[in-house]
């Protein structure tokens, strides 16, 4: 509380203030653009936040996070296309209810449940993310090994798709994140003699191609799209007491699914709107009325996407593991503002730690007015041309490919990832876990071989200390998972349209 | 009145200067770029930045101060690349001596004579500590411990970086053995330790104060007592023949006139003599060292004598045989 | 429904690709030596991740050719894969103009999105204007915001 509310106070000043109102439009317009994605915004910010102070970086970065997941939920509703992945199961029942004249009643719903869902997962990000850092100071090498391990297999099992798709993308990633100086002994590895390969396949040319080079290209093939309309009225945006009365249970269990999802490392809000999408259709009286326009699929599916999001923030701020692809590019911006991100953000700079709990607070609490109030503007904005939007992309992808070493080599190796990331998609190979594969490899690689160091070469205390012992059995159990999950019938996600 | 005057006349004393020693040739006409082998927001980088501040403000350079990042590789992407420029005087390279312990390992890819040294500026001395919760009070008393129980106690520490060369040197001069833990860069060290993992770490002159009461400082690496720690006793004081600082230094390619080179020598003895950068020293713990010239290549010299000394034991633990 | 059966092409392509990925970083690996500090050294996770890719691509060839694919979704409208080259031959060659300094940054922007909004706009002349406009606001305006307001270097 003593630093909480402070941080609060301190997003209603002039510049934090202003990165929040940025952040939450330009998420919003983008989460609701077919095509860009949230992922992508925050990825081109990125570099832009390099000379920002850092606690206005992240506030500006959550904020497009929190807009960005609840902005899709309008071209979900209007045009049947997910703004942004995270509102793939919206479109299940918001745009059947939407075709069927009642386009405000779904997109009232859809933004109610959001800030629900946001409001709900908030409290859990508020209250339990202290504590839990203040446990994870004492974890050592072996303990974040094992948790490592726990998400790299989560992002692999969970991910839409084959599983062994999602393990292959994952082991890419991590192969292609050991090239370079090895982190544990500065021994330098996989450079194939060509010494430009020395910095190793860098954070942003890597994240910038996988995630919004491969996209762009994917969009200049679907350039024909026709798009849908519906007709468009915004009138019944509010939901009634009596539409909360009757989904005040669904919003809870779903907020609860949602942030439960988000906490474990690796996933986000895709996985966290179908698992809490299905769960209500098992719960419910009349689960043959899913998919055709139903009010509670709209409400578990957008109330679990945005409980993922701070859901999310929890493992990034209190072990400095990303909770979802999102987190990957936050944790980004931490290290290039030189802050460890971990247990100890909270002791050495609470003001960047308690600046993003706040900063998802009032960023959430922002979205839901201007969702109400702007939605029938974004609607317009929606339909712009894909051919405006398509090269101003790839320049911003050229200059922060390029920002990071000053070098154009680093602006080739974004265009070949990109060209990859492409064929991946068209193989159905999600390319999520690559992205996780890349960022947590070298910290599983580094703890176990620091681990080693402390422990005298040994491999016992993995499994005698219990914190870790635990992990590892979370970790096989996750492996298996599909296998105990394939009796149930669950709705599949087209598999391009994979976790971020 | 007349103190203001004799102000301006004092701020304007350096352009005096600078005007004169521009004025023996063109030299510079065109923004001169000073490059910085590690990423934006660093410790090189926040000194680059803060004297290219300082220049500008005192107009102590009659063209830009262009600060390029050039990271990777520990250093040797940005010393490649400088080595590799045209040695026309408008390319400086600033390093630490992160670059000795590359050329110790042969990670460089070229040999030190391809570059030429301008000046060293800064040097920032590291220092042994131990978690408060140890009951070592002194390093004497760290020394028998380890002695009675060889290899029980860990160091964190940045492998094949320059705190793993003194860790050597100082097993090597006590006779002790000691592990070593990978952890990183100063702020991971400390994460290790107060995880109660690791048993003491060399930390940067900074973590003194902002270690507060959870470290414990037993002895100073530098050539004498600091006077932020003057109770810390330095290594040498205690017979143990190890000195471990962050040197940081200008270099040029090898065929810059030396012209351009005393030219830039002598810019940087203006930026180091401004409030601004006496500031940013006391801030960072470190303090502001002048070497040019022989004097300069001497240093050089030992420096990297010492890294080569315990340099074969560097590269076993990094897995180079 | 068994008419409809064939085999991935692009499945086989990537794992044709991340196998000579695998053997490639296989043999760079295997010359890294042994840490005296640990057992596991540099050389093991590269090495292991290089055998488990090859291993998974193995398995998903074997998977394309036994099992194959039905192809279900029949797109309702044309892609346009000669788009996509014609756009990434653009790039490569707004890269080069870079790389070989025969144009700076702002003009090099400038061109690249002119060329390639009418380009996306199948060369439709009404659209000429508006891209010439995008090219100018990105090209000088960019360069002006980085240069000037952002402080972010730019490929000069």
């Amino acid at each position: 509380m003593e630093f909480l509310l402070p941080a609060i106070a301190n997003v209603f000043t002039p510049m934090p203030f202003l990165m929040m109102l940025l952040g939450t439009t330009i998420g919003i317009v983008v989460g609701a653009i077919p095509g860009l994605s949230g992922g992508m915004v925050i990825a081109l910010t990125l570099p832009l936040t390099f000379f920002m102070e850092s606690t206005h970086a992240l506030i500006l970065m959550v904020s497009m996070y929190v807009g960005s997941t609840s902005g899709g939920l309008i071209s979900a509703t209007l045009m049947r296309m997910p703004g942004t992945p995270a509102a793939l199961m919206t479109i299940l029942d918001g745009f059947p209810m939407a075709k069927r004249g009642q386009p405000g009643r779904a997109l009232g719903f859809g933004i109610m449940a959001s800030f629900a869902g946001g409001m709900v997962s908030w409290l859990f990000l508020a209250l339990l993310s202290p504590p839990l850092a203040e446990i994870a100071v004492r974890f050592g090498p072996y303990e974040i090994f094992s948790m490592t391990l726990v998400a790299l297999m989560l992002i692999s099992a969970v991910s839409a798709g084959s599983m062994i798709k999602g393990l292959l993308s994952g082991f890419l990633g991590i192969l292609v994140s050991m090239v370079g100086v090895d982190p544990s002994s500065g021994a330098l590895r996989l450079t194939f003699g060509v010494p430009d390969l020395e910095t190793g396949f860098r954070l942003l040319p890597v994240i910038l191609g996988m995630l919004v080079m491969s996209q762009v290209i994917g969009d200049i093939v679907n350039i024909n799209q026709p798009i849908e309309r519906v007709q468009t009225s915004f009138r019944s945006m509010f939901m009634s007491m009596n539409d909360l009365r009757r989904q005040w249970t669904n919003i809870l269990r779903s907020s609860l699914i949602g942030t439960w999802i988000g906490i474990l490392p690796g996933i986000g809000g895709t996985t966290a709107a179908i698992a809490s999408y299905t769960t209500a259709r098992n719960f419910s009286k009349t689960p043959e009325k899913f998919g055709t326009g139903t009010e509670d699929g709209i409400v578990a599916a957008e109330t679990a996407n945005n409980a993922a999001v701070n859901g999310a923030l929890v493992p990034l701020i209190t072990l400095g593991i990303p909770g979802s692809v999102i987190d990957v590019l936050l944790l980004g911006a931490l290290i290039i503002h030189n802050l460890t991100p971990g247990p100890l953000l909270f002791q050495d700079s609470p003001e960047v730690a308690y600046g993003i709990i706040a900063g998802a607070l009032v960023a959430n609490v922002f979205m839901f007015i201007f969702m109400i109030l702007g939605t029938p503007i974004i609607a317009r904005l929606m339909y712009v041309s894909r051919a405006y939007l398509i090269p101003p992309i790839i320049v911003f992808c050229v200059i922060g490919a390029f920002a990071q070493g000053n070098r154009l080599f680093d602006v080739w190796i974004m265009l070949a990832f990109g060209v990859l990331g492409f064929l991946m998609m068209k193989a159905k190979i999600p390319t999520g876990p690559f992205v996780i594969g890349y960022i947590l490899a070298p910290i599983a690689e580094t703890q176990l071989r620091s681990g080693l160091m402390v422990y005298d070469s040994s491999f016992l205390p993995l499994l005698t200390r219990p914190v870790s012992a635990a992990f590892l059995v979370i970790a096989v159990l996750t492996l298996f998972w599909p296998f105990l999950m394939k009796r149930r019938k669950a709705p599949t996600a087209p598999a391009h349209l994979e976790d971020e | 009145m007349k103190l203001m005057r004799l102000a301006a006349f004092a701020a304007a004393l350096p352009i005096v200067f600078g005007a004169a020693s521009a004025a023996l040739a063109d030299y510079p006409e065109k923004p001169i770029k000073l490059i910085i082998p590690y990423r934006a927001g660093g410790g090189s980088d926040s000194l680059a930045r803060t004297m290219q501040a300082a220049i500008e403000k005192h107009k102590l350079l009659p063209v830009p101060l262009v600060v390029t990042n050039i990271d990777g590789a520990g250093g040797a992407i940005a010393a490649r690349r400088v080595k590799d420029t045209k040695p026309d005087g408008y390319t400086f390279l600033q390093i630490h001596n992160g670059l000795f312990s590359m050329v110790a390992t042969n990670k460089l890819g070229f040999d030190l004579s391809e570059l030429k040294p301008v000046a060293m500026t800064t040097q920032s001395c590291i220092y042994v500590a131990v978690p408060s919760t140890m009951p070592w009070k002194s390093f004497e008393d760290l020394v028998a411990d380890a002695k009675a129980n060889p290899g029980k106690f860990k160091a964190s520490d940045n492998i094949g970086g320059i705190t793993h060369f003194s860790w050597l040197q100082i097993m090597k001069a006590t006779g002790t053995e000691i592990g070593m833990v990978q952890a990183g860069g100063t702020a991971k060290r400390f994460a290790q330790m107060k995880g109660g993992h690791t048993h003491m770490a060399q930390m940067s002159p900074g973590w003194i104060k902002r270690g507060g009461d959870e470290l414990r400082g037993l002895l100073w690496l530098g050539p004498e007592r600091d006077p932020a720690a003057p109770d810390m006793p330095t290594a040498l004081e205690k017979g143990i023949d190890v000195t471990s600082c962050l040197n940081r230094r200008f270099w040029a390619p090898k065929d810059t006139p030396q012209e351009a080179v005393d030219y830039f020598a002598n810019l940087l003895k203006q930026a180091m003599a401004t409030e601004e950068m006496k500031a940013y020293h006391k801030k960072t713990g470190s303090h502001i060292v002048i070497k040019t010239g022989a004097e300069n290549e001497k240093a050089i010299e030992k420096e990297v004598a010492g890294f080569r000394a315990v340099a074969p034991m560097v590269l076993k633990a990094m897995g180079i045989n | 429904m068994q008419e409809n059966r064939s085999i991935p092409v692009m499945d086989v392509l990537i794992a044709v690709l991340l196998i000579a990925a695998g053997v490639a970083s296989a043999m760079s690996a295997r010359h890294l030596g042994k840490s005296v500090l640990e057992p596991i050294g540099p050389g093991a996770f590269p090495l292991a991740g290089s055998f488990l890719l090859i291993a998974l691509s193995l398995l998903v060839i074997w998977r394309a050719v036994r099992v194959g694919t039905t192809k279900s979704n029949v797109d309702e409208f044309k892609p346009r894969p000669g788009m996509a080259v014609l756009a990434l031959a653009l790039t490569c060659a707004y890269f080069l103009v870079m790389q070989l300094e025969w144009l700076s940054f702002r003009w090099a922007t400038v061109g690249y999105v002119t060329l390639l909004t009418a380009a996306l706009f199948d060369w439709q002349p009404r659209k000429l204007p508006a891209a010439i406009v995008s090219g100018l606001i990105m090209g000088l305006g960019l360069t002006y915001a980085f240069t000037q307001v952002l402080y972010v270097d730019l490929p000069s």
